[in-house]
């Protein structure tokens, strides 16, 4: 037991000094944006907008669940540079989305196409409510009787009845 | 009794379809996971992205793709600080033995220290094209994910076929005897391998 608690450490402590060995050989986010000519791209306001709900529409390929726009990584930093250069360049949305679409695949986009397997993801949804709401109209027909009257309970058998009788008038 | 035999068969094809219904469901999601994990290129059939960045051995002269045109191309993404590219680079090196110059072999480090990238080259030898993508612009022009990932490049200037993390001595072969054919390829490897870009917050 000792042993494997020993091992343990001294893995943990070897991968520690391997991830921050790694960190240190990466470059630092001041010399990246150095190299990509300190990363300001000048935009007029209307081009500001339109990077920003672009950078909103792309799928950050590190992280995965965030867009680009949220995400911090350097991966999606360089990409919001892409953006602002290629609106510069006085490429459309459409462009942008197809450049991006060119290398990435659909995937890059954080809401799906709404056509091919995609369209799955907007149809299904729909399908289950109509699914669900028909399992519940035929419950409650089947909780109705088949008739459509409600269904009464029988009766409690006569000995019953006079016991509650009985009872109930010697409380009162 | 007739009643009774109606019900269980009704009551039969409800358990099928929901059955049905069930694994329909599981399939759909089986199939859109696995699409999520193959990180196929679309850029595989298509004219490579063109670049032109510096050597590591001569920062003043450029690796320009363009001067290639004509000769298969080996293209790999790399970086010193990504634990699997270790794995692939004798790999690389002995391919460029065996197969250059008539296949070229080219390296570019991806958001990497210049120094870093110089010992990494120097501790395994390197000594095919290598070269330093410093702001990310070549990752993006070809839809990187991370780190190792391989294109092959046919004489035509067309990406053939894309590898997701580390390439095996084995499937560094099949890739350059598929790639002398002109034969288009997809994605192979395993993206679990893959060390991503700059993961790290800043």
């Amino acid at each position: 037991m000792r042993s494997i608690v020993f091992a343990s450490i001294v893995m943990t402590g070897l991968l520690s000094a391997a991830l921050a060995r790694a960190a240190q050989d990466a470059l630092a986010p001041e010399e990246r944006l150095a190299a990509a000519g300190d990363g300001a791209i000048e935009l007029t306001p209307e081009q500001e907008s339109r990077a920003r709900s672009l950078e909103s529409e792309f799928k950050c390929p590190v992280c995965r669940s965030q867009s680009i726009r949220q995400s911090r990584s350097f991966m999606a930093e360089d990409m919001k540079r892409r953006v602002r250069e290629l609106i510069v360049q006085g490429r459309s949305d459409d462009e942008i989305r197809e450049y991006f679409i060119a290398r990435y695949g659909e995937w890059i986009l954080l809401t799906p196409p709404k056509r091919g397997f995609s369209l799955a993801a907007y149809v299904l949804p729909l399908l289950a409510v109509v699914a669900g709401a028909t399992m519940l109209v035929f419950a409650a027909r089947r909780w109705r009787g088949r008739d459509g009257r409600r269904i009464t309970p029988e009766p409690p058998p006569a000995p019953y009845l006079e016991r509650l009788d009985k009872e109930l008038e010697e409380t009162e | 009794m007739a009643a009774n035999g109606g019900r269980a068969e009704i009551g039969g094809m409800k358990r099928f379809a929901f059955i049905a219904l069930l694994g329909a469901v599981v399939a759909l999601f089986a199939y859109a996971l696995t699409r999520e994990i193959t990180l196929a290129s679309p850029l595989v059939g298509h004219p490579a992205p063109p670049f032109a960045i510096p050597y590591y051995s001569a920062p003043d002269s450029n690796l320009v793709l363009g001067d290639f045109h004509g000769k298969p191309v080996v293209l790999n993404f790399w970086a010193s600080w990504c634990l699997s590219c270790r794995d692939e680079a004798a790999i690389l090196e002995a391919g460029w033995q065996r197969y250059g110059p008539d296949v070229a072999f080219m390296g570019i480090a991806v958001n990497d220290r210049e120094a870093a990238a110089k010992a990494f080259i120097e501790r395994y030898g390197k000594t095919y094209l290598l070269a330093a993508d410093v702001d990310g612009s070549v990752a993006i022009d070809y839809g990187l994910f991370g780190v190792p990932e391989t294109f092959f490049i046919a004489s035509d200037g067309r990406i053939l076929s894309k590898h997701i993390g580390p390439v095996s001595s084995a499937e560094l072969d099949r890739q350059i005897v598929a790639l002398k054919r002109g034969e288009v390829g997809d994605a192979s490897g395993d993206p679990a391998s893959l060390t991503p870009i700059g993961g790290g917050q800043r």
